[in-house]
């Protein structure tokens, strides 16, 4: 079976180098980008079957991204799991009514990372 | 004489004829009865063969039973083995996977640490490591003064560098840190609390290069969704008190080394 692909957008290396390499050993394609706009672009060149999205990111954030997909045919129904420092009511509120399908904040914990994208992309 | 009556000779002989039918309609109903009592017989020992066999098969059906009873016991045993095995290798396997994830997040904590010997980029690669994998939008990194007793703030994330001067001197926990070199990590949550002094501190780290403490790092307030710290993190703090002191110490000597290389040529 093909490896499912994974477009993880964070502008910490640090936070993109963990995501890589939990999901890297679960045998899941990843591409990455370190800003909105790089999201948005390889996202339309290539649909993923998922992306992770970090909310707190300069120039595009990661709601002015899920809201762009969301409005392109060819991205409006991949999943989205954003993913912020935030963890407060009226943040995740904010995510969900921009289209995002799930949210997990950090410090990320691998397992529930791991259990979300799994939830997702479950054929 | 009476014409009505018989005459005794025929009367007797008509008595005699009609007891010898009688006699002999008793004998053949006796033998019916002979045949049938007979009959009976031969059914009712049929029947106690029959009943013999039923308890024999009956007897032998008791027997498969508690064999069958033995072997159900038997499979429910190791079935409740079999699930007590898989709920003891899935609480394996998420203890793995916590472990493999956890040495993710030090692997990438070194390796960041280590890709470069820019001092920004050290700053900015601990800056991210508090923030992604620790939690906290609220900290600063000292190094040890010239003068013994004394810290120079170098970064802060999310406190004013005005709110960090008087850590610099003193016997706070953070100048204490700096003394003595041991780890200040708090128990209770302090992520509600207001301001950043020294109640707020959620943790004070040392970095340390063979025993001796080049600075600290204090972290404030974590992030309101993460109550207290976990295992992970002292792990994390155990790391950057040598990896974080050790690039930060190869920055310096690797901009002195620059300066002198430029001075020489």
């Amino acid at each position: 079976m093909e490896a499912k692909t994974i477009l993880l957008v964070d502008d910490s290396r640090t936070t993109l180098m963990m995501e890589q390499m939990l999901l890297k050993k679960e045998r899941y394609h990843v591409v990455t980008a370190a800003n909105g706009a790089e999201a948005i672009e390889r996202a339309l060149e290539a649909p993923p079957d998922l992306i992770l999205l970090d909310v707190v990111m300069p120039e595009v954030d990661g709601f002015a991204v899920c809201e762009r997909l969301r409005r392109e045919p060819t991205t409006k129904s991949i999943p989205i799991i954003m993913v912020t420092t935030r963890g407060e009511a009226e943040h995740v509120e904010r995510a969900f009514e921009t289209g995002c399908t799930d949210f997990v904040t950090k410090p990320i914990d691998g397992l529930e990372l791991l259990a979300k994208v799994r939830n997702q992309l479950v054929d | 004489m009476n014409k009505d009556r018989p005459e005794p000779g025929k009367y007797v002989q008509k008595v005699h004829q009609e007891t010898q039918e009688f006699i002999q309609s008793l004998l053949a109903e006796n033998s019916e009865l002979r045949e049938l009592t007979a009959r009976l017989e031969s059914a009712k020992a049929g029947l106690a063969d029959q009943a013999a066999n039923l308890q024999e098969e009956l007897a032998a059906l008791k027997l498969d039973l508690d064999r069958r009873r033995d072997g159900e016991a038997r499979l429910e045993e190791e079935l409740a083995q079999a699930e007590a095995k898989s709920r003891r290798y899935s609480s394996e396997y998420v203890e793995v996977a916590r472990q493999s994830s956890s040495l993710a997040n030090l692997y990438v904590a070194s390796y960041r640490l280590h890709g470069t010997l820019g001092r920004e980029e050290v700053l900015n690669a601990l800056e991210e490591i508090i923030v992604n994998l620790i939690g906290s939008e609220e900290f600063a990194i000292f190094e040890c003064g010239p003068s013994a007793g004394t810290l120079e703030l170098v970064a802060s994330f999310g406190v004013e560098p005005s709110q960090l001067e008087a850590h610099t001197t003193g016997s706070g926990l953070i100048a204490e840190c700096a003394r003595t070199g041991e780890l200040y990590a708090s128990e209770r949550a302090t992520n509600q609390a207001e301001g950043h002094d020294e109640s707020t501190l959620t943790a004070c780290v040392p970095l340390k290069l063979e025993e001796r403490v080049l600075g600290v790092i204090a972290i404030f307030r974590l992030l309101a969704h993460k109550p207290e710290l976990a295992a992970l993190d002292l792990d994390l703090f155990d790391l950057l008190a040598t990896q974080a002191a050790s690039a930060l110490y190869l920055t310096r000597l690797h901009a002195a080394s620059g300066a002198a290389f430029e001075a020489t040529e």
